[in-house]
């Protein structure tokens, strides 16, 4: 007995201590260094976007995610080059706002490659060259064939979306990240001024400076209409010649005549707020100026003007708000979900060890398991706490995925402590990953803390039919993955024997029975909710059906299994089909884009859905159709070694090696 | 752990002679075991279909063709377009609807289950603790498949359109239709007479002493589509709505509508006039739901000038409309609000103020009506406990804008479902049963390993 494994107890709990206490620290805010900008600072000012407050450091990561695709990160040089660096999206955002005026094209932030664009006919439209692996682009090349790209959207946007094929989905979705990209750079988004008394809107700087000089700006004298007047003195002559005359401009002549006039006032318009702002929007002018000391380079100043901003104007911003602001901002920096997806990876290679090196390993991996799970708890809480929706754990598909994650992590905890065998460890380790990856991808779209429709907007019900029936959801996935490990063990290896064997059919069985009790559970509820919120129990809706067709496969697997028709083996093959069953009921029936929960239609997912569902398909039929003479762990009698294998002699089944 | 849930009908059978007989044999076999998973398997691909069916059918349609039927045909087309949507299949690809097979409906499956769940019961009838849980389950499972039954035959929805201002006292029935022929010759009241749309069946003659024509239907479409003409000569069943807009009315089958998200089936007939007692043609008309202000959420662009006919000097309105449904009391709509959150378009709240007038009950009141906070309407007159199965319940479902002004309207889905409560307690029994039966199981499982 080495001392490794006789202290294995103490070394697992000290190395679950020292990642959670590593955890701790790398967590600790610090500050910056001297003559550098405090970005961390710059990021947590509240700014209202998407129908909440949230910090600037959130909106500059969920913009530059959209318009990159993945990344809440940026390249400072050009594709190929080996000495950029990376910069955070807090800071591309300070870069968008420090151009010489606000027109899209202005800015230092134009010339960051961050488009994604890997159409490659878009890529020949705009005429810009391959960049294989990277497929990021800046305004600045787009620029010089923008126009094209423009006349294909103009071309494209009235049409039905599903009508366009890819080509003009792509160009559909560049143009709105180029929009995404304008809105900030023009000031228009986000909504970063408080309201100066209680119960007044929040407003952007756009909106302020466009309110202080409209005085100035419009009526028979402003300054629209001189600049209207300067105009048509200018191009008096060009329109002689091609015989138009302004008085009579069809619909489309006059708009671009209109954006004639507007392109040439913005310029005036932005000195002209630039001069009033000071006496008339002292707020607008403080954060205008903060990005004027950025600019300079005078980051002391910038760091002085920062704390000066929150402390004069945000401090008008509710105390709970602020809390959450600054909560959030640590949040996105700390990722934990990222964090529990590197622990659940290491937790999966601690268990294929602890199958080689034995128990010290397999406590190592429970010790990094829980350290994981009290992460993902955290986590988990702070959306709530976030969101401001108590026991809300599920509000949109992505917290769904993080929420199945914890659950599966939860059950694969409890299948450990039960058998105490590195089976439940696996378990955690792989479905809690494979949902964060999933999250991951899923949390793609930008906010994954966005407002929730009138009708989804009661915590109780979110609390708990969403709850209970993306519990059930969990568990048959999990239910799925043990089954399909069964399968795997048992037709590769020769370890799905005596103790192992009986755990795993205990466990597919037990968690069918609790997959069941929870998806019927959920989908009444469900049912309860729809008849309290629109008068209809059952409306035959795809998602209820989805979730109709969990329960029932639950239900056929049991009574299969007490009518004697399927045993051990069987229940596995049909706890795996399951996973196809919930796959479908997830996401699949979003795809078909009709019902009242049509909310989760994304493209690309189709892929994903056949994908995973052939794999399972795959798993289940391995399982089904190879004979259990031919499975690995029954081709030999339990007493006999695994090789060589001996002819004939006596052939375990599993039910026979169980017994 | 598995063999102390083992439901086997074997011992059951040797303790009672009766089930040795043949219709023993016969209730043995409808309360196998067996038999209820392939029941199970049956419902599910009648789910599964029933839900790709909403691809290109109204929600009611495939309700009442899936779930509410004893027989189903199922296209192949079905599962071509589940191929469109997830491998890739070309949108041109199309297999004639007479290419498919047929399948139990939801009415066939949902009694066979019933009869496998009592038969099972009858013949395994056994009261110990330890099925005390699937006693219990199984009893709210029963409660619950008759609950769908009793909604399916006798709940009714309708929808409630009001405009701000507007006082209604009817609700439109969501699934059925009627025909009225409407005289306004008296500046005061109207005189209109109401054609149930049951009787409005192909080939079919009506007469009727109010009525001062006879209609044969000559063609009826249980759902229809409205398609916008864009120049081009003038089509079949093309009308110009009073703002200038050529629409087309056309079979479902024919293509996308206007409105791709209207689900509720939109019931078109083409009926011919005729003097009454005669085979002399009045005129023939095309009268569709697509025509009714309220289904196209009043819209301007789908206001379409009357239908008249004119019969012995005196002119008639004639229209297809959903169902009335007249109430005792009135609603008036004071005020809609619709908030959405700042700088989105996202809706945060939708609500109605209304005036709820009563004349009988001598009320007059106002309130609101707003998401997961409906009106309901129990009838206390009949009897201690008509409030179980009786009465109607406003839900807010959705608005319109009212041009020019500003102001706008509501809508109200209504239902009245004697079977309301059935769901509540059945998911009680059901979930409660089966945490008595899966928790018996994991105690025993748990102490079974503590001894080892």
């Amino acid at each position: 007995v080495t001392f490794v494994s006789r202290h294995s107890h103490w070394l697992a709990a000290a190395l679950g201590a020292v990642t959670l206490a590593a955890y701790a620290v790398a967590a600790l805010p610090r500050s910056p260094a001297a003559g550098q900008p405090d970005l961390l600072a710059f990021g947590t000012i509240p700014a209202v976007g998407e129908g909440r407050t949230k910090p600037l450091d959130t909106v500059a990561r969920n913009s530059l995610m959209v318009i990159s695709g993945d990344r809440q990160t940026y390249k400072d040089g050009h594709f190929g080059d080996d000495h950029a660096t990376e910069h955070p999206a807090i800071q591309w955002l300070l870069e968008v706002w420090c151009g010489k005026t606000t027109e899209l094209f202005d800015g230092p932030a134009a010339k960051y490659e961050v488009f994604r664009i890997e159409d490659l006919e878009v890529i020949s439209l705009l005429d810009l060259k391959q960049k294989p692996l990277f497929w990021r682009y800046s305004l600045d090349e787009m620029g010089k064939n923008f126009d094209k790209l423009t006349q294909e959207f103009d071309r494209i946007d009235d049409m039905d979306p599903k009508k366009r094929n890819p080509f003009e989905q792509h160009v559909y979705e560049l143009v709105r990240h180029v929009h995404i990209y304008e809105q900030l750079v023009s000031r228009r988004e986000p909504r970063m001024l408080p309201p100066s008394a209680a119960g007044g809107d929040w407003r952007s700087i756009a909106e302020v400076d466009a309110a202080i000089t409209r005085p100035s700006v419009e009526g028979p004298d402003g300054l629209r209409a001189r600049v209207t007047a300067e105009l048509l003195d200018q191009l008096k002559e060009q329109f002689k010649e091609n015989n138009l005359d302004p008085a009579n401009f069809s619909e489309r002549q006059k708009q671009a005549f209109q954006s004639m006039v507007n392109r040439r006032l913005a310029p005036r318009q932005a000195e002209l707020a630039d001069k009033l702002r000071p006496e008339k929007a002292p707020a607008a002018e403080a954060f205008v100026t903060l990005l004027r000391l950025y600019k300079a380079g005078q980051y002391d100043a910038f760091n002085r003007a920062v704390a000066d901003y929150k402390a004069k104007y945000a401090s008008e911003v509710p105390a709970a708000e602020l809390r959450r602001v600054g909560v959030e901002a640590f949040f996105n920096r700390f990722a934990p979900f990222y964090q529990c997806l590197v622990l659940y990876v290491v937790v999966f290679l601690l268990s294929c060890l602890s199958w080689i090196f034995g128990e010290p390993m397999r406590r190592a991996a429970v010790a990094l398991a829980l350290v994981a799970f009290v992460t993902h708890t955290a986590a988990l809480l702070t959306r709530m706490y976030l969101m401001d929706r108590p026991l809300v754990f599920v509000t949109n598909l992505y917290s769904s995925a993080v929420f199945i994650g914890w659950l599966a992590a939860a059950l694969g905890l409890a299948v450990e402590f039960l058998f105490r065998n590195g089976v439940g460890n696996v378990l955690t380790a792989v479905t809690a990953s494979l949902s964060l990856v999933i999250a991951h991808f899923l949390g793609l779209d930008g906010d994954t803390l966005g407002v929730m429709q009138a009708v989804l907007d009661t915590n109780f019900w979110l609390a708990t039919h969403v709850t209970v029936v993306t519990f059930g959801y969990a568990a048959t996935y999990v239910a799925g993955f043990v089954g399909g490990a069964y399968i795997l063990l048992g037709v590769l290896t020769p370890h799905l024997r005596g103790e192992m064997h009986k755990t795993l059919a205990s466990v597919v069985y037990g968690i069918v029975c609790f997959a069941t009790l929870l998806s019927f559970t959920g989908t009444v509820l469900g049912g309860i909710w729809a008849d309290q919120s629109w008068g209809r129990f059952w409306g035959w809706d795809p998602k209820e059906n989805g979730a109709l067709l969990i329960v029932i496969w639950n239900a056929l697997i049991l009574h299969a299994r007490w009518a004697g028709m399927v045993k051990q083996r069987g229940v596995a093959v049909l706890a795996v089909l399951g996973n196809i069953v919930t796959t479908w009921s997830w996401f699949g029936t979003n795809q078909l884009g009709v019902g009242l929960h049509a909310y989760g239609f994304r493209s690309g997912m189709a892929f994903w859905i056949v994908a995973s569902s052939l794999v399972f398909l795959g798993v289940a039929l391995i399982g089904a159709l190879v004979p259990q003479r031919s499975w690995q762990s029954f081709a030999v009698a339990p007493s006999a070694g695994p090789r060589p294998k001996p002819r004939g002699g006596k052939r375990g089944t599993p039910e026979a090696v169980a017994s | 752990m598995s063999s102390s849930t083992v439901d086997s009908a074997a011992p059951a059978t040797a303790r009672r002679p009766f089930l040795q007989t043949p219709p023993g044999r016969a209730v043995a076999a409808l309360a196998s075991l067996r038999l209820t998973v392939v029941l199970f398997a049956l419902s599910m691909v009648l789910v599964f279909v029933g839900t790709l069916a909403q691809m290109d059918a109204g929600i009611w349609t495939v309700v009442n063709k899936y779930f509410r039927s004893f027989a189903v045909w199922v296209p192949f087309q079905l599962f071509v377009k589940l191929g469109q949507v997830f491998f890739g299949i070309p949108k041109t690809v199309q297999i004639a609807n007479s290419w498919g097979f047929p399948f139990p409906g939801g009415w066939t499956l949902g009694s066979l289950l019933l009869i496998n769940l009592v038969a099972a019961h009858l013949v395994r009838f056994k009261v110990s603790w330890k099925r005390s849980g699937i006693l219990v389950l199984h009893a709210g499972m029963i409660l619950m498949l008759l609950g769908e039954l009793v909604t399916g035959l006798f709940a009714v929805e309708a929808r409630m359109t009001i405009a701000e201002g507007e006082t209604v006292n009817f609700a439109d029935e969501s699934r059925a239709v009627e025909l009225t022929v409407t005289d306004s010759s008296d500046p005061t009241t109207d005189d209109v007479v109401v054609v149930p749309g049951s009787l409005l069946r192909k080939g079919k003659v009506i007469q009727h002493a109010d009525l001062p024509v006879d209609v044969e239907t000559v063609e009826y479409l249980s759902n229809s589509d409205l398609v916008r003409v864009d120049g081009g000569p003038p089509r079949r069943d093309e009308f110009t709505s009073m703002v200038g807009v050529r629409f087309a009315v056309v079979s479902t089958a024919e293509g996308a509508g206007v409105d791709a998200e209207q689900r509720e089936d939109a019931v078109t007939a083409r009926v011919k006039l005729l003097k009454k007692g005669t085979k002399e043609e009045v005129g023939t008309y095309l009268v569709s739901l697509w025509f009714y202000p309220n289904m196209t959420s009043r819209l301007p662009v789908y206001r379409f000038p009357p239908q008249r006919f004119t019969i012995d000097g005196k002119s008639y309105t004639i229209e297809l409309r959903p169902k009335r449904d007249y109430k005792p009391y009135s609603l008036h709509l004071i005020e809609f609000k619709h908030e959405k959150f700042l700088g989105t378009t996202t809706p945060k709240n939708f609500e109605s103020v209304v005036r709820l007038t009563d004349p009988a009950r001598n009320e007059n009141r106002e309130l609101s009506i707003y998401m997961n906070a409906p009106m309901r309407r129990f009838e206390q007159d009949k009897g201690p406990l008509g409030w179980l199965y009786n009465g109607e319940t406003y839900y807010q479902s959705s608005f319109f804008p009212q041009p020019p002004a500003k102001a706008q309207g509501t809508v109200f889905q209504v239902v009245r479902n004697p079977g309301w409560l059935m769901p509540y307690i059945s998911c009680v029994l059901v979930a409660g049963g089966m945490m008595i039966h899966f928790g018996i199981n994991l105690f025993g499982f748990l102490q079974r390993r503590a001894v080892l």
